[in-house]
């Protein structure tokens, strides 16, 4: 069920806006699409990982001789073949790491630095000799005490992960906590004074637990490196070339010698865009001299990829009795996991973005723990910041007597209104997305019985541009095949092809979008930052404008005129001299032969215009106070789309976004045990939502155009899950009194809180 | 000339002021100029010959490339904030710090 809400008349666009069946439909519901695992290659050997039981110990030794003497086995590998690249940072898409930590968490060379490290790989004709393999590998440890959360990490006098890393001031002379791998701070106005002239002042802490993306399909590879050093891998990720990249920078190998295939992919959301298992596996496989394929247990897929960070957060909030907010005053403290990179500066930056915010002062603190690296997950960072700063919000509103929509709406931001760091909101529909749920008949509906509650919340994404290459090459009956290099996650070939089906004037099924490999297209960054329709789009955009302007001119040949005279209209071209002279795209297709040959055309682009966007949600819950179950009963999401490419996969995005959220609300979270070693690394225990556990979730689609966009698109796929666990955990309050200042909000933390409260 | 907004924790090179006037025609001539008033800036905001990989420029609202030669008009306003996520920086020295330090 979805509504769309236009803030600005529609345009005449005739395929813009359908809602075309998709390309690769009838593949993937026959089964037929191929993913990372239906690699099959003669001579391919099986690879398993041995992984550290500790979440810190030093490697005193390794000694893989009994497992190599295996039967069957033809390579073992360990941080010591890998070379040691130099300390330079690498670009992901989302973010930069330094390649000696990108290299060193593909493997352990002298410290295991979270349980599930990488420490030795081995390669076999069968998957159970791998396996037997890595218990013939003989690791001596030495235990290291671990720091497994943020508060902990940061105490005086705590372990450092990292021991070699020297300290420098974080400012003036004042000595970062240890492990701290950076800090950031934004500062406006004066936090102090307004406080002190604010008529309501509320400070509160949050926690939250690290949570896995829990996408469907595990990271899978198949490399194969060849006597010629050319290096071939197939592979599920979010930007095979970014694969390529990080591969050749670790390795230390030309680019041109490695070719990254796509494969289909089940689910990223962040979490594929880079990963540690490309440089092993081709190792592996110039050692073997055959190809080589490796599939991540799912224990292996939450213990050895990249999560999203456990947080620590404090904020303070003033306001008058008039509803405006007057300061905050926000410390924010993320896990990195085992290397440096958590996403506390988007958090930083965006948690308070949906306001008008003059008096600010917030930090954050980039802080290294014994637990995987933590990779980017849907808007990385933001939904931990949105879900504190969001339920402080909603807890102000109460304060001073407001409706939470109405406190939001008087300090909502606009166009030119300032963020924290300094740089301005463009054309932006968070009013209009808050004016959205605030008349939807959902907001107005009564709830149906006791222990019920209902909360609201708004978040802020920013979305990204990047580099996106696409040709178009007109085929003879009037089809276009288009070639793109954005992996396809969540239905953008669709999304791309119809950009070049509305410049051309043909159906979306009259264009063939083929995602290709890394020698088959120009550069096209990674599918991410909710960037793929508009970017990845806007190059099949320009790249049809060239086609357009190409079967201009072979229409004038045609019409024996010239091309100024040619005009094109719902894909016929027509002679402005001579109305009968006239033909269809398909008509003109079917003569290129005869004047010049194929039209083919092309476009790299690093687009400018990348519109921000906002989501807002209504939710709906019921808690049994016996169990502490928490039952979503309704949920309704707004979201400024600017305009929707494909009405059904932005409603596809903003539902898939809401249930991630409340997974991410209620039950998903990393359970370590003292030592550091995960005790639910399954989705037996890493509770995520089911079709069963979710109502239908009614999508919103508010539609402020973005004017930077050829036709008004924003991204769409990260900001839905924003605002979640705060809508969550704002019902929840309505609906028990108790005002949840942790993640997630699990039966048993229920019921802790509302002993609590009754005593 | 451009308005150069000047990051919080970079203040303290430019004595409090947060917001400096900087004539140049693209980010690299900015941050020239910048620097030679107020040095240290060059060295927290390139790595190498382009902009360190954990900062963004923005340049008019816009994210731009990392690339020097980005251009900067007369009356552009330019920020330096922090990358989505990241890592750490080039090198050892600078591994524990925030460039916008």
């Amino acid at each position: 069920m979805a509504t769309t809400t236009t803030v600005e008349q529609k345009t005449t666009e005739k395929v813009i806006g359908t809602r075309p069946i998709r390309h690769d439909g009838v593949d993937k519901v026959t089964g037929r699409a191929i993913y990372g695992a239906d690699i099959n290659l003669p001579k391919m050997l099986h690879v398993k990982i041995l992984r550290s039981p500790h979440a810190h110990a030093r490697i005193v030794s390794i000694d893989t001789k009994q497992a190599l003497d295996i039967p069957g086995v033809k390579a073992v590998i360990t941080g010591e073949d890998l070379p040691e690249p130099p300390s330079q940072m690498q670009n992901l898409g989302e973010g930069a790491a330094n390649l000696r930590f990108l290299s060193d968490n593909a493997m352990a060379r002298t410290k295991a630095l979270y349980k599930g490290h990488a420490v030795a790989a081995v390669a076999a004709t069968e998957l159970y000799i791998a396996e037997e393999a890595l218990s013939a590998i003989k690791v001596t440890w030495e235990i290291l005490p671990a720091v497994l959360d943020t508060e902990s990490a940061m105490a005086e006098g705590a372990p450092l992960v990292h021991d070699d890393l020297p300290q420098r001031p974080m400012e003036g002379d004042q000595a970062p906590p240890p492990n701290v791998a950076r800090y950031f701070r934004f500062n406006i106005g004066d936090t102090q004074q307004a406080f002190e002239e604010s008529d309501t002042v509320v400070e509160r802490e949050f926690r939250t637990q690290m949570v896995h993306q829990g996408y469907i399909e595990p990271q899978t590879a198949t490399a194969l490196w060849k006597e010629d050093e050319s290096l071939t891998i197939w592979c599920s990720s979010q930007g095979h070339f970014n694969v390529r990249d990080q591969t050749s920078n670790i390795l230390q190998i030309p680019v041109s010698s490695i070719k990254v295939i796509p494969l289909e992919i089940g689910g990223g959301f962040g979490g594929k865009i880079g990963s540690t298992i490309y440089p092993v596996i081709s190792l592996l496989s110039k050692k073997a001299g055959v190809p080589v394929k490796y599939s991540m247990t799912r224990a292996e897929v939450f213990e050895g990829t990249g999560p999203g960070s456990g947080t620590h957060m404090r904020v303070k909030i003033g306001a008058m009795k008039t509803g405006k907010i007057t300061a905050v005053d926000v410390s924010l403290s993320y896990e990195a996991g085992a290397y440096p990179g958590s996403s506390v500066a988007s958090g930083c930056q965006n948690m308070f973005s949906p306001y008008v915010i003059e008096n600010a002062f917030i930090e954050g603190f980039d802080v290294i723990v014994n637990k995987p690296k933590t990779a980017a997950y849907r808007a990385p960072g933001t939904p931990q910041a949105a879900y504190a700063g969001e339920s402080i919000i909603d807890e102000v509103a109460e304060s001073i007597g407001m409706d939470p929509i109405d406190f939001r709406l008087l300090n909502v931001a606009e166009e030119d209104d300032s963020r924290v760091d300094g740089t301005k909101h463009r054309v932006i529909g968070a009013k209009e997305t808050l004016e959205a749920i605030k008349n939807h008949p959902h907001y107005k509906s009564p709830l149906n019985g006791p222990n019920q509650g209902r909360g609201v919340a708004i978040g802020y994404w920013g979305n990204a541009g990047m580099t996106s290459s696409c040709s178009l090459i007109v085929n003879g009956d009037g089809t276009v095949n288009l070639v793109e290099g954005s992996v396809d996650i969540g239905g953008t070939r669709t999304a791309i092809a119809m950009h070049a089906a509305e410049v051309l004037g043909i159906p979306a099924e009259d264009i063939h979008p083929v995602v290709a490999d890394t020698e088959s297209v120009g550069m096209t960054s990674i599918t991410a930052g909710s960037r793929t329709a508009f970017a990845s789009g806007w190059a099949a955009y320009e790249a049809a404008q060239g086609v357009l302007k190409e079967l201009i001119e072979r229409a004038a040949t045609v019409f024996e005129t010239t091309p100024d005279q040619v005009v094109h209209e719902d894909g016929t071209f027509r002679s402005v001299s001579d109305n009968d002279k006239k033909l269809t795209f398909k008509e003109l297709a079917g003569r290129l032969q005869r004047v010049g040959g194929p039209v083919i055309g092309q476009a790299t682009i690093t687009p400018r215009g990348v519109g921000t966007a906002f989501g807002a949600d209504i939710v709906d819950v019921e808690v049994d106070p016996e169990t502490g179950k928490v039952q979503v009963l309704r949920v309704t999401a707004a979201q400024d789309v600017g305009r929707a490419i494909h009405p059904s996969y932005v409603e596809g995005q903003i539902q898939g976004g809401v249930a991630q959220g409340i997974g991410w609300a209620l039950n998903e979270e990393y359970v370590f045990n003292d030592e550091g070693v995960m005790q639910n690394p399954g989705f037996l225990d890493y509770r995520m939502p089911t079709s069963l556990d979710l109502p239908m979730i009614e999508a919103v689609l508010v539609e402020k155009r973005n004017p930077g966009h050829p036709y008004g698109a924003r991204g769409v796929g990260e900001v839905p899950i924003v605002p979640v666990m705060a809508s969550v955990a704002n019902a929840v309050y309505r609906a028990t009194g108790v005002r949840y200042q942790a993640l997630p909000m699990s039966p048993g933390n229920i019921i802790a809180g509302l002993t609590q409260k009754d005593h | 000339m451009a308005t150069v907004y000047i990051p919080t924790l970079l203040r303290h090179l430019t004595d409090g002021i947060d917001q400096i006037q900087i004539s140049g025609q693209n980010i690299g001539q900015v941050i020239d100029g910048l620097d030679s008033r107020y040095p240290g800036f060059k060295k927290r905001l390139i790595d190498g010959d382009e902009i360190h990989a954990e900062i963004a420029v923005i340049i008019d609202q816009e994210v731009v490339d990392r690339d020097l030669l980005e251009v900067v008009h007369q009356d552009s306003d330019v920020h330096f904030v922090p990358s989505v996520s990241g890592g750490s920086a080039k090198n050892q020295e600078s591994f524990r710090v925030n460039p916008l330090t």
